[in-house]
């Protein structure tokens, strides 16, 4: 018992590395890099598989934008030799506030636009499912809300 | 047409598989492979799972803000909150990570070489078993079992509970019992295991039923695990997973039944393992196993479905089966 109970309470904050590629209605084409901080039994190795949760944090840059976010989420999956990045998700959630920059020739939004909104984000087997709801910042933008939708592979 | 067949039948696996995730259904599926732990050592871990159960069951009602009233069923909600998740349950995730628990595979080396040899890692590579990590082989009280049955066992144990609690006023106990692991057969045959995996295990529903029972005694039998202290809930001492696993746990004795298309893959690996049978560490193991294996109220249920066509024989797929035929 003192074992255990020694290992569950020796804990330490530690970070982990979150990689995205997705296709969405708002970005087209986009590769996220995320972190995810939590707190962990210091024994407690995700080489094979672990289970978080935390704040995370993403930066996605894509063909039609920019897009930022911070949340919370929880998920299960393996770094394998990677000891601080998580390529494999088997399973997880977050929800996340984010701020999305277009540029380029999007369609069907406008360039130069700045949005906020909430992002909601589902992995299972490696697979992203996304959904989001942005409102635009500018008071005279020719999209004022921007519902979007994305698929790709990562968390 | 074999081809458009079998596009249809993964179409199907998927539509069930996502839909189980967003309905929230108890979809858990991941595998396991006992016999690639035949021989080889592993340290019994009764006492670390049992140390985790408690401190976690404890934790979990020492935190309730329900801590304060006197119905017990409430504190059982309080323990399935904490033990029950979705897909992955907190202690499959403890014992394979905890350098407590031994187990077979143990790390990154050993988990490649078992997720290349496993029984699974050779059907045909859409195969949806094969896209999650298996689970490992681990000991207690003498008899292997995967980690998986031990999310079985909290997960699955908990829906049997609630199924049985709001059925208990329309059947006599024994056919409540009976219908109740129908119940968990047609999980089996859904979202838990064939429509997903293209396997139906039985061991994964006698850890169910273990599960119930340990539902069922946190607050039922002479001394139930959950009792007031001083008008604090308390987790009783008597936990022990000694008293819940059996042989039939153990996927090497008690053997699942798979679709037709892995089974020829599968198959041939379980052949490569028939010259082991015959060695002491397997049939000393078989003779223990064969000495502590009781006919269970899940077994009943199960040849019951067997015998009215209702589930396939699993008899086929058992390894004596396999290495008689050779």
């Amino acid at each position: 018992m003192q074992q255990v109970r020694a290992e569950l309470e020796d804990t330490e904050h530690r970070w982990y590395g979150l990689i995205r590629a997705r296709y969405s209605s708002s970005q087209l084409l986009s590769v996220g890099l995320g972190v995810i901080f939590v707190e962990q039994p210091k024994t407690e190795n995700c080489a094979i598989g672990c289970m978080l949760h935390g704040w995370q944090f993403a930066v996605e840059p894509g063909v039609y934008g920019l897009q930022g976010s911070v949340g919370w989420g929880r998920l299960a999956g393996e770094t394998g030799q990677l000891k601080h990045l998580i390529p494999t998700v088997y399973f997880g959630w977050a929800v996340r506030a984010a701020v999305l920059r277009t540029w380029g020739n999007s369609r069907p939004i406008a360039p130069d636009q700045t949005f906020a909104g909430v992002e909601a984000n589902f992995s299972i087997l490696r697979i992203n499912f996304a959904a989001g709801i942005m409102h635009s910042l500018a008071s005279n933008s020719p999209d004022e809300w921007l519902f979007s939708g994305s698929v790709g592979w990562g968390f | 047409m074999g081809v458009l067949k079998h596009m249809k039948a993964h179409s199907t696996c998927w539509v069930v598989f996502i839909s189980a995730l967003l309905t929230g259904s108890p979809l858990r599926a991941m595998e396991t492979d006992q016999y690639y732990a035949w021989g080889k050592p592993i340290a019994d871990s009764a006492d670390y799972l049992n140390a985790w159960v408690k401190l976690s069951i404890q934790s979990a009602l020492d935190e309730s803000s329900e801590n304060a009233t006197n119905d017990c069923e409430v504190m059982v909600d309080v323990v399935q909150h904490r033990m029950q998740q979705s897909i992955y349950h907190a202690i499959e995730m403890w014992a394979i990570t905890s350098p407590l628990v031994d187990r077979i595979p143990l790390g990154l080396e050993e988990d490649r070489d078992y997720r290349k040899h496993n029984l699974l890692a050779r059907t045909f590579p859409l195969d949806t078993a094969r896209w999650l990590n298996p689970s490992p082989t681990v000991q207690v009280d003498g008899i292997r079992l995967g980690t998986d049955k031990l999310a079985h066992f909290m997960s699955e144990g908990w829906w049997y509970y609630r199924w049985q609690k709001k059925r208990a006023d329309k059947y006599s106990p024994d056919e409540l019992q009976r219908k109740m692991i129908q119940f968990g057969i047609k999980l089996e045959l859904g979202g838990q295991g064939k429509w997903v995996t293209g396997v139906i295990s039985p061991a994964d529903l006698e850890a169910n039923y273990q599960g119930f029972l340990f539902y069922q005694q946190l607050c039922h039998g002479e001394k139930p695990l959950l009792y007031q202290q001083e008008g604090r809930w308390q987790f009783s001492d008597a936990f022990d997973f000694r008293n819940y696993v059996n042989p039939d746990w153990d996927e090497s004795w008690q053997p699942n039944i798979y679709r037709e298309r892995q089974w020829k893959q599968i198959r041939r690996t379980m052949s490569s393992y028939c010259p082991m049978l015959h060695s002491p560490w397997v049939e000393q193991q078989r003779a223990r196993y064969s000495k502590l294996d009781r006919q269970t109220p899940t077994d009943i249920v199960v040849m019951d479905r067997v015998a009215k066509g209702k589930l396939p024989d699993p008899e086929p797929f058992d390894i004596m089966s396999v290495c008689g035929d050779n």
